[in-house]
């Protein structure tokens, strides 16, 4: 939330102390027109003075907080607008350009052309039989952890009929785009399909927690398998596998699976699999447990914290 | 985060499921398509904002919608280049920088 500094909200927008519902919004009508950022883009100051106007309009535009201030019950000041972005904003940041202007930009030079042409234009002149390139498509897939690591194949329906398959190459990470060339709208009077563009999602697992090439996973173990050791059976992307869990293993330890992680990109190995140990005591107190450690701590103790950093703060 | 048509309803007071309908058929807006329909993105809803904020704070109407995002679209893109050409001239150094902006003084002033 920001707070916008207005002393004075009727002379904010202009009108006077008894102006009507109608002339308020008029009023703010017109200077919305006039300051709105996405029609100002770049320009600080009427961005500022937008927001004082909408401000006072929050005020003003609604009869019960307008009575209120008038009563002087409430405070221009106290007035909270929430911070807003404006669509500029998110259209400077968004990698899709699906909104970026497809027409071009050769009528402002050799150099501009050069720059930044090939998008739409350069397939030739004349008029309405024009070479046009078709617009692209854009796709969304949401995908488990599971099928982004192996890779998978879905098939998403297309608004004039039809449905387009998608496969999902193993390995991809979260919000990386795949750009299927050709794969977007037909051309027209011979120009070039588009492209289709899909943005992947993945969706957070409970138990594989991606981490670049490498997965990592917490794996609970009981405290008499930490003492003594064990063999556990934990699953991997490719099943189930047995794990050694050393004797005397603390908590935190990680072990490390080679070559159960994540597909690297390019088709060529894989990264690790790190099962970090996480020592989980019995659901319920012990009272045979807690004799037997007592009798253990009398005859034999040892200090976690020697090698701590925090021991001498 | 992803959001569908319902989602997108619920963060904008002021649209009507009928209105979004139009937004998308006219390819006001252009969501992504996904698996179970359409879905929506931030710069989806920041253009659905500003296309409410257009016809009802400032009483643009029907016709002039596409009119007005088309040149916001423009100007957009416009701006990205020049960016961009910033940063390409900034990186080339402080010299062609001068260079630059010497000319550019000059086509100012003689008009070539």
């Amino acid at each position: 939330m920001a707070q916008s500094d207005i002393k004075d909200p009727y002379a904010v927008l202009g009108v006077a102390k008894n102006a009507s519902e109608t002339d308020i919004k008029k009023a703010y009508r017109q200077l919305a027109k006039k300051l709105h950022p996405d029609l100002n883009p770049g320009d600080k100051a009427k961005a500022e003075q937008f927001s004082a106007v909408t401000a006072a309009y929050d005020l003003l535009g609604d009869p019960e907080k307008r009575r209120r201030f008038d009563a002087g019950e409430i405070d221009a000041n106290q007035q909270e607008t929430p911070e807003r972005q404006y669509y500029r904003s998110y259209a400077d940041a968004d990698p899709s350009g699906r909104y970026a202007f497809d027409g071009d930009f050769d009528d402002l030079g050799s150099f501009f052309s050069q720059a930044f042409g090939g998008r739409a234009g350069g397939f030739g002149r004349g008029g309405a039989q024009m070479k046009v390139r078709g617009k692209d498509r854009h796709f969304h897939l949401q995908v488990s952890l599971m099928e982004a690591l192996k890779g998978a194949k879905k098939t998403v329906g297309l608004p004039e009929g039809g449905r387009i398959s998608i496969s999902i190459p193993a390995g991809i990470e979260d919000g990386k785009s795949l750009r299927l060339s050709g794969k977007g709208e037909a051309g027209r009077n011979g120009g070039p399909a588009g492209d289709a563009y899909v943005r992947v999602d993945i969706t957070p697992d409970p138990v594989f927690e991606r981490d670049g090439d490498d997965i990592k996973m917490d794996l609970p173990v009981s405290i008499d398998e930490a003492v003594l050791g064990a063999t556990v059976s934990v699953p991997t992307i490719d099943g189930r596998v047995n794990l050694k869990v050393p004797q005397n293993s603390s908590s935190g330890r990680v072990m490390r699976l080679k070559g159960k992680g994540a597909p690297k990109s390019g088709g060529h190995g894989a990264g690790d699999l790190l099962v970090r140990l996480k020592i989980v005591m019995p659901e319920t107190p012990d009272k045979a447990l807690e004799d037997a450690i007592r009798d253990w701590r009398s005859r034999y103790s040892y200090d976690p914290r020697a090698d701590w950093k925090g021991g001498n703060r | 985060m992803m959001m569908t048509k319902t989602e997108v309803l619920t963060r904008i007071e002021r649209l009507s499921a009928d209105r979004l309908e139009v937004c998308v058929r006219q390819a006001w807006v252009r969501p992504y398509r996904g698996e179970a329909g359409p879905v929506f993105d931030e710069t989806d809803v920041a253009r659905l904002n500003l296309i409410v904020e257009l016809t009802e704070d400032m009483a643009v109407n029907e016709e002039a919608v596409p009119v007005i995002l088309g040149l916001l679209d423009e100007v957009g893109s416009l701006r990205k280049r020049a960016r961009a050409i910033d940063a390409a001239l900034n990186a080339e150094g402080e010299a062609v920088c001068d260079a630059v902006l010497a000319r550019l003084q000059q086509f100012e002033q003689t008009g070539r």
